[in-house]
């Protein structure tokens, strides 16, 4: 038997020409790359075609959140053909232009940084806005590079009518992180304030005087805790948030004292709201002008009044005029703005005046130790022609860091003790003046804001964690103006639209 | 193409490539990463980033361009080797390049639909590759009666006929073309089997007609009913011959039933079904072989493609 496998004997049985013809193989090879083929442009064709969402086939990453709305619409943001990039690498090699940012700004006219900067030094938005990285990702916190390309090397960055000026503290020359080398906060150098008060004294059970519920009238006993029967103080007695602020007017009223500058958001409870007589030392501290009355029954001035106007008020008072005898003064019983009226308006006998000065006089003389207790007398101008001084203005700050961000709010689950530990009388540096800064320097925020593991505590203990990059504190447009929020002037949007024209984007341009 | 010891020495320019490539690739990302301070990695509008995606879209458009290159071989663009290497190795260096492009992210639908074609193209030509150097051997080894894979049911359906001659010359009943030489009493004989179209096979049976009539009919019903419609479709048949085991098991069954004189002919009916079950492992061999093409090519015409779309709009929005 000749075997089957010889390659002559196997040839012969193949037919010439087999190869004219594909193979089950290369037929389905063909037949895959064809159907791939029209795969690719059916899909690539529809999306073209398709209204609304086809362009969002194309996009490299949804954008963030704020901008779902022209996830879909490319030319809202895009120029087409121009980069959104001045730094891409074909503008910067290819001499290509990038797009302006015109398209941006139509809604967000971001401000500049600091009057100081080099206009050529300053990038486009997309240079640290990169959008198409997800539905929650946060645009607006850049990398520290973006910002420590300036402030690591200050002096060439900043440039006045005069030239680079030289960096001097509180400004540092090099900062590249906040861990690192970041400087002390120059706003809690000094207090500037002017009322006396004493932390030490009013955390202190009893305040250090054995002060008790008694002391106090009966509709305040419910406010303050107390222990071994002795009112104890605590922070939030004194000191609460713009998130309590129950009453619009109340809160309005704080915010255009202050004159701080902090747009009307009430209720976030980024700020200490700032400290009401009314509301916060009155009960220890009533303004009575006569001695020895009973708590319940004290007659009082309303606070927040000049000499001039105390003396009216009390000539009001003991000239038999409309009867003020509450403890819960407020200033809608007395209008500050309307002419005294009453007894003023018809003179009294030449006896009756004399008494009556006479009590005003002492009236005032009381009040002069009552006032005196927190405020400050201005002696400068010899005493009011009633015989009262004015006092000092208060000059609280109402807002501690003046070139940064607080938020109150995201720090509640933290005892007020952690970063004001000299409020109280357990502290070695108990604060006892009003000069005392008790507000928390860089050394106390690093211990959570910092790498983690890098914070230590007082027992060696490692913390850290908390997120420590720029943008935590500082914000970058309208640099000058810190506490302006995304809502002030400066940052409003560069073109108002319709609502069609803005949902549409560029389209309807 | 073989990628083993024997053949490194012709691999090494391109693994130097590949590997050079890599690492510069590699540190040049990186390094600017690092520097760039960003919390996210680079991506495709980086310095880095556009130049990866332009050196590894060229080439993956050159590795698209051995296909073309195969069907054009009669210009012989370069030699089939060097195109082969090059499109092993910098096929590979696209990893790299298009990996630092995309930023290591998925991005939208477009990129993802894109990387997930890209990683199906690479591993797919891996695996290719691999095959390539395990199942040549195995098909030398496994399929001394190798045909060519697209004949294999041609050949077949010449053996079954063959067969099918042999047989009924042997139980009396000899196809009109049967050519028999050697004595007329046909107790032996030697027949030239006429069964190739083209030509006449040598192939030469030594038989014996069996004058057993039961025999005879024994010999025609187990052809009939097992070794032809296996000689004519192999496995899809679903006969025991499949199996070798049990084909010899049946074979040494009809040489006990059968004088020893029909022996030579079961001898080669035996033959023609190994040979039929070695096309059936060289059709699955074969399958393997040149499978993962099915899927290699396919993909990598969609990701050109996308990879065109991707490019235009890309340079549209940027």
């Amino acid at each position: 038997m000749k075997p089957l496998h010889g390659g002559k004997l196997r040839a012969r049985r193949i037919p010439l020409g087999f190869n004219k013809r594909p193979d089950k193989m290369v037929r389905a090879k063909l037949i895959g790359a064809a159907l791939a083929a029209v795969a690719v442009v059916a899909w690539s064709g529809a999306a073209l075609f398709q209204r609304g969402l086809g362009a969002k086939r194309f996009s490299p990453g949804e954008v963030a959140e704020v901008h779902a709305t022209w996830d879909a619409k490319c030319i809202a943001c895009h120029e087409p053909f121009k980069s959104v990039r001045d730094g891409a690498l074909e503008v910067s090699f290819a001499g290509l232009t990038a797009a302006d940012d015109n398209r941006c700004i139509k809604c967000h006219n971001g401000a500049p940084h600091h009057a100081t900067e080099i206009p050529s030094e300053v990038g486009s938005c997309s240079r640290c806005h990169y959008d198409h990285q997800g539905r929650l990702a946060n645009i607006s916190r850049p990398a520290n590079v973006v910002c420590t390309s300036c402030h690591a090397d200050m002096s060439r960055h900043m440039r006045t009518a005069e030239g680079f000026p030289a960096i001097t503290p509180p400004l540092a020359e090099t900062v590249t992180e906040f861990e690192s080398d970041h400087p002390p906060f120059r706003s809690i150098s000094t207090d500037p304030g002017q009322v006396r008060f004493n932390h030490d004294l009013h955390m202190t059970a009893g305040l250090n005087v054995g002060f008790s519920d008694r002391q106090l009238a009966s509709k305040d006993r419910a406010k303050y805790e107390m222990k071994d029967g002795l009112v104890q103080m605590a922070c939030g007695d004194c000191h609460g948030t713009d998130g309590e602020a129950q009453d619009i007017e109340l809160a309005r009223a704080a915010t255009a004292r202050s004159g701080s500058g902090i747009p009307a958001r009430f209720g976030n409870g980024d700020y200490m709201v700032p400290v009401r007589y009314e509301d916060h030392c009155q009960a220890c501290h009533p303004l009575s002008y006569q001695a020895g009355q009973p708590l319940d029954e004290m007659d009082v001035v309303p606070h927040r009044l000049i000499p001039s106007e105390i003396r009216g008020y009390l000539a009001s008072v003991f000239g038999g005029g409309e009867e003020v005898n509450s403890s819960e003064p407020s200033e809608d019983k007395v209008d500050l703005m309307a002419p005294l009226t009453g007894p003023l308006g018809s003179p009294p006998a030449e006896s009756e005046y004399a008494e009556l000065q006479e009590a005003i006089s002492g009236a005032e003389k009381h009040l002069r130790n009552v006032c005196a207790q927190c405020h400050i007398l201005d002696v400068s101008g010899g005493g009011a022609a009633g015989g009262l001084e004015p006092v000092l203005p208060s000059q609280i700050p109402e807002v501690w860091y003046r070139f940064a961000r607080f938020d109150h709010t995201a720090h509640r689950a933290v005892t007020c003790q952690e970063c004001h530990a000299d409020a109280y009388p357990e502290s070695e540096r108990t604060s006892s003046v009003n000069t005392d800064v008790m507000i928390p320097d860089r050394d106390i925020c690093l211990k959570c804001h910092s790498s983690e593991g890098a914070g230590k505590d007082a027992s060696g203990a490692s913390l850290g964690g908390a997120r420590h990059d720029c943008v935590e504190c500082h914000r970058y447009h309208g640099g000058d103006y810190p506490l302006h929020g995304a809502g002030s002037k400066v940052r409003s949007a560069g073109k108002m639209q319709r609502v069609r024209d803005f949902l549409l984007g560029a389209e309807s341009d | 193409m073989l990628v083993n010891r024997n053949t490194l020495s012709m691999h090494s320019r391109w693994i130097a490539v590949f590997v050079t490539g890599t690492v510069l690739t590699m540190v040049w990302y990186f390094f600017y990463a690092s520097n760039d301070g960003s919390d996210r990695w680079p991506g495709g509008s980086s310095p880095p980033g556009l130049t990866f995606g332009i050196v590894g879209g060229a080439i993956m458009l050159f590795e698209f361009l051995l296909w073309p290159k195969k069907k054009l071989r009669r210009f012989r663009f370069g030699r089939a080797q060097v195109w082969m290497r090059a499109h092993i190795w910098l096929g590979l260096l696209t990893v790299p390049l298009i990996s630092f492009h995309a930023g290591v992210d998925w991005g939208g639908e477009l990129t993802w639909i894109l990387m997930v074609l890209f990683w199906f193209v690479i591993v797919s030509g891996v695996l290719g590759l691999l095959l390539q150097n395990v199942l040549p051997r195995l098909l030398l080894s496994d399929v001394p009666a190798e045909t060519i894979y697209s004949q294999i049911d041609h050949v077949s359906s010449r053996y079954a006929t063959e067969a099918e001659n042999v047989v009924r010359a042997c139980c009396g009943h000899p196809a009109e073309d049967w050519i028999t030489t050697g004595s007329a009493d046909h107790s032996s004989a030697t027949a030239m089997i006429v069964g190739a179209e083209r030509t006449m096979i040598s192939t030469k049976v030594d038989f014996f007609e069996l004058k057993n009539e039961s025999q005879a009919n024994m010999l025609m019903e187990r052809f009939e009913s097992h070794i032809l419609p296996y000689l004519s479709n192999g496995a899809r048949s679903g006969s025991m011959l499949r199996k070798a085991g049990q084909s010899g098991l049946f074979y040494d069954g009809l040489r006990t039933s059968l004088p020893a004189d029909v022996h030579p002919v079961l001898d080669q009916l035996e033959e023609w079904t190994t040979a039929r079950r070695q096309f059936d492992r060289q059709a699955k061999i074969h399958g393997w072989l040149h499978g993962w093409l099915s899927i290699h090519l396919p993909l990598s015409v969609a990701l050109i493609l996308l990879m065109f779309v991707h490019i235009l709009f890309a340079l549209k929005y940027r």
